[in-house]
């Protein structure tokens, strides 16, 4: 990794306007946003600086061992369990919280499908009425509110995508035509429109043409967990970081990990204290701080913080801090078919089935979801035969048999993603650990999830949908993953919920915290509701409202 | 977030599982290596002769050769060799211990060792070893041997990846598959 010029250096006893915890899908939206609105602003982040030359197609590097997701410097393990009756075990393998640490978080090996939320999402409560066991509840914010910020970053962020039938109400198309349709959409569409169904176009923030001095997708299949070589995909790290970094007033500091936000007697953030790579200790004094670590993070980072003034964490007088953990839920299905399908190549998602979108009562449970075709991980050669021998169809995972399928099955498989709604559960939380530490002594994350059986039922329907479009489109052979409670979650939701009311909410409608004036948090944690998949576009566009209020409230020494 | 289960198993197949931890300038070292001993035909460096002999045994049970090329041919026990060197060197006494156990169990059936047994003998014998972390580890070693980029030692001449047609380029147009291709002809078809 070469050494990255950041433009500008701040001093960490420089009193800076704001320091931003995080540098992806929200972080480098604020970056941009409040550095161009002339302000001073360090962005932490855990990560280093990797840019499109030290990414790779080496599954090895990547995948299995997760080069990307796991700490750069030191072990910073997770543990996981699905009650708080249970004690919470370590886990090895995928981490319980998945996100990348890497300049740009997980907007750098995201799969970019950028769904919108519709209104419905945002006042659902009012619309079903309230559900036994959750903290179901409408957003204090409408979709109508939003909807200029989601335009604004469809065309600030890069999306080629086209409007479908079902789409909420838009005030400007999108800024690029849809990627190229894959084999996998072909045969979605195929199926989908047999059973009467509405396929459409997945928006997706990877370019179609060249946009903004970017080039277009050059379809090399490594898309999903990888690092774009073509800076087509539309990360934070290609389109809004630079944009940051160019203002001369945004230093972007990597491997900076964060350990500790602190208070001073007023009650107010004084400054973030971090340790660098080697573990030393520094701090960052900021007039505000802006949280932006992801669901997952950004509770624990709270939860740290605890003093004598702050004993159950940060901005937590709600006791809702890590509380309400949504992930999405996801099943899968998927088959072969007769010709090559040839999936390796391009990006995930082409084309997807939004008619199951809003809950419909007479489904016995409450949920709504999304469907998409797209080859999982059996998209590279080696998460291919590792999966389809771990996990597959067959009777034995080894022998000729086993090495027959996987060869077939490279270039005649394509899977079908359903995503879904997650229910609001009190019980499904971010807290530390009482007994693990990482490798710096900070307690380990732990994750207490189990999915809403609602959620689990909406996961099965989506499945039962999802094999009678397989079999519609003509699939010579198909199956499914079992449904089961989530291990891990990509989608890190809700933990820091968004609400009018300080008694039953973490920040207010302008993403500032109840408690603490100078202290903002903005990411996955803001969100009240799950939507139905896919949380990054309205990750970013909160992003860019908060930037615009949080602005406002600066210039007019409201913070 | 797709295959979830089998993804998982990925993390629990390896034993201990410690090898996720972040290895990489190791494991760079160790492919490197194993790739120079594997052209020049020479011996391993972290296992001995009798455990290469198993692996090779065991590898080619998982990834057999028929008339295409099977997991030693593609040079899965060279990839091992450095694993057990590097990124998987928490893994390494267990393995050779699974080694020594099917050399022993293969002893005690015919007093042979186990790469003497006939491919029906061998078969039957780790049948009865499918659900030991050993097996799992060999099984992801075998797998990670056989597909994964030739820098890491195994993938001899990128065969396995032209076996299953997979072509390693940065650029495609589309059409990619048959099924869109089929489906852009309709389309001319219905223009013209």
């Amino acid at each position: 990794m070469t050494d990255h010029d950041p433009g500008v250096r701040f001093n960490e006893r420089d009193n800076v306007d704001f320091a931003i915890i995080g540098s992806g899908a929200a972080g480098g939206v604020l970056a941009r946003e409040l550095s161009r609105a002339g302000f001073h602003v360090v962005v932490l982040e855990q990560g280093p600086y990797r840019t499109a030359s030290d990414f790779s197609h080496d599954e090895l590097r990547v995948f299995v061992q997760g080069e990307m997701t796991h700490h750069p410097s030191w072990n910073d393990p997770q543990t996981h369990r699905q009650s708080s009756r249970d004690k919470a075990q370590a886990v090895n393998g995928i981490p319980p919280a998945l996100y990348s640490r890497t300049v740009g978080g997980a907007s750098v090996h995201f799969s970019g499908n950028y769904w919108r939320m519709r209104p419905i999402d945002f006042k659902e409560r009012s619309l079903l009425g309230s559900i036994a066991g959750t903290g179901f509840s409408d957003w204090p914010i409408s979709y109508e509110e939003l909807e200029p910020y989601y335009t604004k970053a469809e065309w600030e962020i890069g999306v080629s995508g086209a409007p479908g039938p079902f789409d909420a109400p838009r005030s400007k198309g999108y800024p690029l035509p849809p990627m190229p349709i894959k084999s996998s959409g072909v045969l979605l569409e195929k199926g989908a429109r047999k059973l009467g169904l509405n396929p459409q176009p997945a928006p997706v923030a990877i370019l179609s043409k060249p946009y903004r001095g970017r080039p277009p997708c050059g379809h090399c299949g490594f898309c999903m967990g990888f690092g774009c070589e073509m800076n087509a995909k539309s990360s934070t790290l290609v389109t809004m970081l630079p944009e940051a970094e160019a203002t001369g007033r945004c230093e972007i500091r990597p491997l900076s990990t964060v350990f500790r936000i602190a208070t001073n007697k007023a009650g107010r953030v004084s400054e973030v204290q971090y340790l660098d790579k080697d573990g030393q200790q520094h701090a960052q004094k900021a007039k505000a701080v802006i949280l932006a670590a992801n669901g997952a993070e950004t509770p624990r980072l709270l939860l740290m913080s605890e003093s004598s003034a702050n004993p159950d964490g940060l901005a937590n007088g709600s006791g809702l801090v890590g509380k309400y953990l949504m992930g999405n839920g996801h099943s899968v299905n998927h088959a072969y078919f007769e010709h090559e399908l040839n999936e390796w190549k391009s990006i995930q998602v082409t084309r997807i089935v939004l008619d199951f979108y809003e809950a419909d009562t007479g489904r016995g449970f409450y949920g709504g979801g999304g469907i998409d075709a797209r080859p999982l991980v059996n998209g590279s050669p080696l998460m291919h035969a590792l999966t389809i021998g771990g996990g597959g169809p067959m009777p034995l995972r080894w022998g000729k048999a086993f090495k027959d399928e996987v060869l077939y099955g490279f270039n005649h498989h394509v899977g079908l993603l359903n995503s879904t709604t997650s229910l609001p559960v009190e019980s499904n939380n971010i807290t530390l650990d009482p007994e693990l530490k990482d490798d710096q002594g900070r307690p380990a994350m732990r994750m207490t999830y189990r999915d809403h059986d609602d959620d689990l039922a909406m996961m099965k329907f989506l499945q039962d949908k999802s094999e009678e479009i397989l079999s519609a489109a003509g699939a010579v052979k198909y199956w499914r993953e079992p449904v089961e409670p989530q291990p891990f979650l990509a989608h890190l939701l809700g933990t820091c919920r968004m609400g009018d009311d300080p008694a039953t909410s973490v920040v207010d409608r302008f993403h500032r915290s109840h408690e603490i004036p100078n202290l903002f948090i903005c990411d996955g944690s803001s969100l009240v509701s799950s939507g139905r998949g896919q949380p990054t576009l309205t990750i970013q566009a909160l992003a860019f409202r908060a930037a615009e209020h949080i602005a406002r409230f600066a210039r007019n020494g409201e913070i | 977030m797709s295959s979830r289960r089998a993804f998982l198993k990925l993390g629990g197949g390896a034993a201990g599982a410690t090898w996720l931890a972040l290895h990489a300038p190791a494991i760079v070292k160790a492919a490197d290596a194993a790739a120079r001993a594997q052209s020049a035909g020479a011996d391993f460096e972290h296992i001995g002769r009798a455990e290469a002999e198993v692996l090779t045994a065991v590898s080619d049970q998982i990834f057999p050769p028929d008339e295409r090329p099977g997991a030693s041919d593609l040079g899965a026990v060279y990839f091992m060799d450095g694993a057990l060197g590097g990124f998987m060197a928490g893994a390494a006494p267990m393995i050779k211990q699974g080694c020594a156990e099917l050399n022993e169990a293969a002893s005690s059936l015919s007093g042979l060792a186990f790469a003497e047994l006939s491919i029906e003998q061998q078969t039957t014998l780790l049948q009865a070893r499918e659900d030991t972390p050993f097996f799992g580890a060999v099984h992801f070693l075998t797998l990670c041997g056989v597909f994964a980029a030739p820098e890491h030692g195994g993938n001899r001449e990128r065969l396995s990846w032209e076996l299953m047609g997979f072509q390693p380029q940065h650029v495609w147009l589309p059409p990619f598959g048959h099924y869109d291709a089929a489906f852009h002809e309709e389309a001319v078809n219905d223009r013209s």
